[in-house]
């Protein structure tokens, strides 16, 4: 899905616990999640901390739309 | 490890005021059997049917089917009905061939209300029964009601029913004690150090099963246990013929697919295969369950895990089945590409979920991996594919008013079309 | 006995004996009985069959008018009544391959009779026309030449008598693409241990599901001013509002869902919830901003660090989903963002 969306110049930045399958499938921009049943939180934390963790993934997914890149990249 | 399974043909079922099989009927007490699966405090109660060979009926909502068998010693289904674990796979079991006991799930297989709640099916007779072989088992079905205050959709409603299942099917083989059998079949793998004598030049193959995903910690699975990640271990064959292992009922999501079930796994058709091979074309040397995984880092570390085990069992080949869904492809694919470094040729047997066109063809499957190393692949049929079921003149299980009229099913949602495990003829050729 | 099969063979100028490409301009003509290769499909028919009449046209003619060459090419058939069509072998002509395509597809539809062609791989005929016509694969010059046309003709009886047609690789002809489930003679353990053996002995294996192919796209541009860009939130984690009002389906979508959150800062869950068979929903059904990073996006936004979020979030299932619909919702769904003036998207997966 990710591919179609850059074939149309708009660039994605995935957020996603399966890297490897996001890069085979086309995606450029991977930013590993935090796991499969929550991408971007846990319920295993406080709050706060959740928040957090939410901040610096969608950080890094933006510093990821910033950057050129040439093929699949995961953003670490 | 020697495991004698005692066959008993049952080619009749009915009730009867004493549970007990004689000359190929199997009768049973409904009053007995009830209560003793109604001591479980989830259920207000719990309905038994019938369904034979032939007859017009439609069973919904299955969840699990397990073949009637019952340990001489009374081991059965050790960890699950008893927590006395016995060493099951060796010794001898009854076994009531041609009948199944089939689950009768409350709510459609699945622990919320948004889904399709036929769920999986059995069909009798027609177009169903042809593409399932429990369309030719005597069924024995087991229907537990949540009891006031207890929510079937729960995961805790579910083990009870499927716990309840598992002790109906033993309680019913306890009726073959003491009698002789019609046939005896004999399932025997010596110790490694022996096994491959006068087999030096077999290729030495390890079956690893990757077979389900965890969910529920409290689901008894393996010996009763259920495990997220699993450090490789060697099973023998028979334990799997033999009651230490039930499908996964919850599975993902707790959506209980078709494409597995336990009387499969006691009947289990590649381990049977191995068996049949072994000594003639292979030397069998044991299997490795795997759970599958979705985060690609235990992907990983439970495939080198698997592939230790299996170097240092001298195997030089593998035949892989995987757990239901997509993402369990890449378990069995990360075994192969990495076995193929090692020295280890492997086999994956996969189902397909091919792509439905507008204009009702199949032209793109679902493999969702690419690598050569991974390309060795047997498969069991596109399960995505739509079968007509024509109406019938009764149900079984917990519908409204018209389940009994023209249904349409995927083939994943047809119990027996054994997508995993391969017992079937079924095979997707692009023409 | 059986009434021999009436056969018309199509040619083009050089297997029509008239020459090469000086004659490529020759317009489609018809001659009695068989002329240059149809003697050799005349010879292959035997007492069964007859090539009643040989159609020749030009290469270059058929390149430069196709469907008034076809059109021609029908008409000149029609009278001779045929059972079957034999269109070349075109082998790796383009053109003649491309003209043998058209005119099977146009023999099966207009005059209701099969026809069969034979092609080289790379002929674009075969990428063209496979889906809708038997095509022979030959190799790219006329080599086995009668072994070719013995296909081409076998399995054209088989059509004719409406026979069943054996597999691909049994018959030769490239696959019309289509995936269909039948029994075969062994069962999957069965065949995977008879796999398994050939490898160990050298054998070439014939596996049973192709693998995925996946086409590389060239990444798009990066984003050059955050602060200016329009930001879109989309998730394939099956994400919905309570009741799945736009029934988006658990596994294998084939569509896409729009969720309004102009008027949200947060996702409640009991609101929202994962609609979604590939994974354990709880948690994200418990708060659905451990799938979807609303909260944050809105703290960024205010901050002035992204210009605006996208009002509409996007949310599809991604289990199970083919690489066709998942092509068929991603070029769907990029429409959409491109008509909401899209900069750049955020998609979270499980």
């Amino acid at each position: 899905m990710a591919k179609e969306i850059e074939r149309a110049g708009i660039p994605v930045s995935q957020i996603t616990s399966l890297p490897n399958i996001a890069a085979m499938a086309n995606s450029n921009r991977i930013v590993q999640a935090h796991g499969i049943i929550h991408p971007v939180g846990d319920a295993a934390m406080a709050p706060e901390e959740e928040r957090e963790l939410r901040r610096s993934l969608v950080r890094k997914a933006l510093e990821a739309l910033q950057t050129d890149v040439e093929g699949p990249r995961l953003f670490k | 490890m020697r495991l004698t399974l005692r066959k008993f043909k049952v080619n009749q079922v009915n009730f009867g005021t004493k549970t007990e099989f004689r000359n190929g009927a199997l009768w049973i007490n409904r009053e007995e059997l009830t209560s003793l699966l109604e001591e479980e405090k989830r259920f207000e109660k719990v309905d038994i049917q019938l369904a034979r060979p032939g007859e017009s009926v439609r069973i919904f909502q299955v969840a699990d089917i397990i073949e009637p068998r019952a340990r001489l010693d009374g081991g059965d289904f050790p960890g699950i009905l008893n927590k006395t674990v016995t060493i099951v796979g060796n010794g001898s079991t009854d076994v009531l061939s041609g009948s199944a006991v089939v689950l009768v799930d409350q709510c459609g297989n699945n622990c919320g209300a948004m889904h399709d709640c036929a769920g999986n099916v059995i069909d009798m007779s027609g177009p169903g029964a042809e593409v399932s072989p429990y369309g030719r088992t005597h069924n024995i079905c087991v229907i537990p009601y949540a009891a006031a205050g207890v929510d079937p959709t729960t995961p805790e409603f579910k083990i009870a029913s499927k716990v309840a299942a598992i002790k109906a099917a033993v309680y019913l083989a306890q009726a073959c004690r003491g009698l002789e059998p019609d046939e005896e079949e004999v399932y025997e793998l010596p110790p490694l150090s022996e096994v491959t004598k006068d087999m030096e030049d077999l290729p030495r193959v390890v079956y690893v099963f990757n077979f389900y995903r965890y969910f529920f910690k409290n689901e008894p699975i393996i010996y009763g246990q259920a495990f997220s990640w699993l450090p490789s271990v060697l099973m023998h064959p028979n334990e799997f013929l033999d009651g230490a292992v039930v499908n996964s009922y919850l599975n993902a999501n707790l959506s209980s697919p078709a494409s597995m079930d336990t009387y499969e796994i006691q009947n289990h058709p590649v381990i049977l295969e191995l068996y049949r091979r072994h000594g003639k074309d292979i030397c069998f040397l044991g299997v490795i369950p795997t759970v599958a995984q979705v985060e690609e880092f235990a992907v990983d570390s439970q495939t080198n895990l698997a592939i230790k085990l299996a170097l240092t069992l001298g195997a030089n080949g593998a035949i892989l089945t995987k757990a239901p869904g997509g993402s369990p492809q890449m378990d069995v694919a990360n075994f192969a590409k990495k076995g193929h470094e090692l020295g280890i040729k492997s086999v994956l047997i996969l189902d397909d979920i091919a792509a439905r066109s507008p204009d009702g063809k199949y032209r793109v499957n679902g493999i969702l991996f690419s690598d050569e190393r991974a390309g060795a692949i047997v498969n069991t049929s596109n399960i995505n594919e739509q079968i007509i079921l024509p109406p019938v003149g009764r149900t079984i299980g917990h519908l409204a008013p018209g389940a009994d009229g023209e249904l349409m099913r995927l083939r994943s949602a047809i119990m027996g079309q054994s997508g995993q495990l391969g017992n079937t003829y079924m095979v997707e050729v692009e023409y | 006995m059986l009434k021999p099969l009436r056969v018309v063979q199509y040619v083009n100028q050089f297997f029509g004996q008239l020459g090469g490409e000086e004659k490529a301009f020759v317009e489609p003509h018809v001659k009695e009985g068989p002329v240059g290769l149809g003697l050799a499909t005349q010879k292959e028919l035997g007492d069964g069959g007859q090539v009643v009449a040989t159609v020749i046209c030009g290469d270059n003619y058929v390149g430069e008018h196709l469907e008034e060459a076809i059109d021609i090419m029908i008409e000149l058939m029609r009278p001779y009544k045929p059972d079957l069509v034999i269109a070349g072998p075109a082998f790796n002509a383009g053109r003649y391959g491309m003209a043998a395509g058209a005119l099977c597809q146009a023999v099966q539809e207009r005059l209701g009779i099969p026809a069969v062609t034979g092609m080289y791989n790379e002929n674009p005929g075969v990428g063209l026309y496979r889906e809708k016509v038997y095509i022979i694969e030959t190799g790219s010059t006329s080599k086995n030449l009668p072994e070719i046309i013995h296909r081409m003709a076998k399995l054209g009886i088989k059509l004719v008598n409406k026979e069943r047609v054996g597999k691909p690789r049994e018959e030769g002809y490239f696959s019309h693409g289509f995936l269909v489930n039948e029994l075969s003679d062994k069962k999957a353990p069965e065949r995977a241990v008879d796999m398994l053996l050939a490898q160990f002995r050298g054998e070439p294996i014939e596996p049973e599901l192709k693998l995925a192919t996946f086409d590389q796209v060239k990444p798009a541009p990066a984003v050059k001013k955050l602060n200016e860009a329009n930001i879109a939130l989309v998730t394939d984690g099956g994400l919905v509002p309570q009741g799945n009002p736009d029934k988006l389906e658990w596994m294998a979508a084939t569509k896409y869902v729009t969720i309004d959150i102009s008027e949200r800062d947060h996702l409640k869950g009991g609101e929202f919830y994962a609609n979604h068979t590939g994974y354990d929903t709880s948690e994200v059904n418990d708060d659905p901003m451990r799938l979807v990073p609303l909260d944050v996006l809105r703290e960024l936004e205010a901050r002035g660090v992204v210009r605006k979020l996208n009002p509409t979030l996007y949310s599809t299932t991604g289990v199970a989903t083919t690489i066709e619909y998942s092509q068929k919702i991603g070029s769907a769904l990029a429409e959409r963002l491109k008509a909401d003036g899209v900069d750049a998207v955020i998609l979270t997966s499980t």
